[in-house]
């Protein structure tokens, strides 16, 4: 799947040790939810939307301590 | 000040609190998440803490700002609205007590307390001091079973005080036993358990936000109540 702000690829962030997390844009909250939904990955989406120096809004998605990282990547990859 | 207007003013000013523990939880978040963004753009920065000497750069401050957010600053605020919760309860039924004694009427207490009573406003204030710090040792379901044999109010409905008593079942979870969970929290649920035995607790956004919704609105639902009875 592609950021479409970025035009990268959208990737599922690893640092520290409070689980993994998806940083999107506000606009493709749904489409990432549902393949999420689809592949049974359990989430929860912040409230909170921002825009950094007037570029479109992001937001995080919190995957949690149990799930795999690299497991959820294979998924967004594959929505390319 | 009439009892009306002290319950009116307590609302007020409970429901204020909480709207300021949620927009610092809101916009902590937030700042934090805006130091992830900036450290994503590729800017680099090291932070050094005089006090405990631990230095951090932009890649372990990321990591960390995911960790403070899901975990520290959520567990704090979530403690700080079951607080305002038992404080609202608290000193809500201290001002009906103090109104409406009569309930206490049958409580033994020491002669010494009256003699060193200035007035009897005193001696009632001592009776509904001790009668709420026995209370205050009960589970949260006793609280509001408390005040409706006292008020008969109405609320707040079962379905409300099961939900209240799993976030207080949780709060307990944090604070005495390093947010894992335990019997003793499947126990206090009431049915409503969110985990089982030996997972560790996480408070979700969402759940985060209905409890403080929630408890806003048994704050909301017992005030207006009183109020509306104290009126008639």
């Amino acid at each position: 799947m592609i950021d479409v702000s970025t035009k990268n690829p959208v990737y599922v962030s690893t640092d520290g040790k409070a689980g993994p997390y998806i940083v999107v844009p506000v606009l493709q909250i749904e489409e990432v939810r549902t393949l999420l939904d689809a592949n049974d990955v359990s989430y929860w989406v912040d409230e909170d939307a921002i825009s950094l120096n007037g570029e479109p809004e992001i937001t995080v998605i919190n995957l949690g301590h149990g799930s795999e990282a690299a497991t959820v990547q294979k998924i967004l990859d594959s929505a390319s | 000040m009439p009892l009306i207007d002290e319950i009116t003013r307590l609302r007020d000013e409970t429901l204020s609190s909480l709207d300021t523990i949620h927009n610092y939880y809101f916009h902590t978040k937030s700042a934090w998440r805006i130091v992830q963004q900036v450290v994503r753009k590729g800017n680099k920065f090291t932070i050094r803490n005089r006090a405990t000497g631990s230095i951090v750069d932009e890649t372990e401050l990321s990591g960390l700002a995911q960790a403070y957010v899901t975990g520290l600053l959520a567990s704090a605020t979530f403690q700080h609205f079951v607080s305002v919760l038992e404080r609202f309860v608290s000193d809500f039924l201290s001002l009906w007590l103090t109104e409406y004694p009569n309930s206490l009427s049958g409580k033994e207490l020491k002669f010494k307390t009256v003699l060193d009573a200035t007035d009897k406003n005193k001696i009632v204030a001592t009776v509904v001091e001790k009668e709420l710090l026995e209370l205050a040792y009960q589970r949260i379901s006793d609280w509001f079973l408390y005040l409706e044999k006292i008020a008969q109010l109405g609320c707040p409905i079962s379905d409300q005080i099961e939900r209240l008593t799993e976030i207080k079942a949780s709060r307990d979870v944090l604070v005495h036993n390093n947010g894992i969970v335990n019997s003793v929290y499947v126990g206090k649920s009431m049915g409503r358990a969110r985990f089982v035995d030996g997972d560790k607790l996480v408070l979700p956004e969402d759940y985060h936000r209905d409890s403080w919704e929630l408890i806003k609105q048994v704050v909301k639902d017992v005030s207006n109540a009183a109020i509306k009875k104290l009126e008639k």
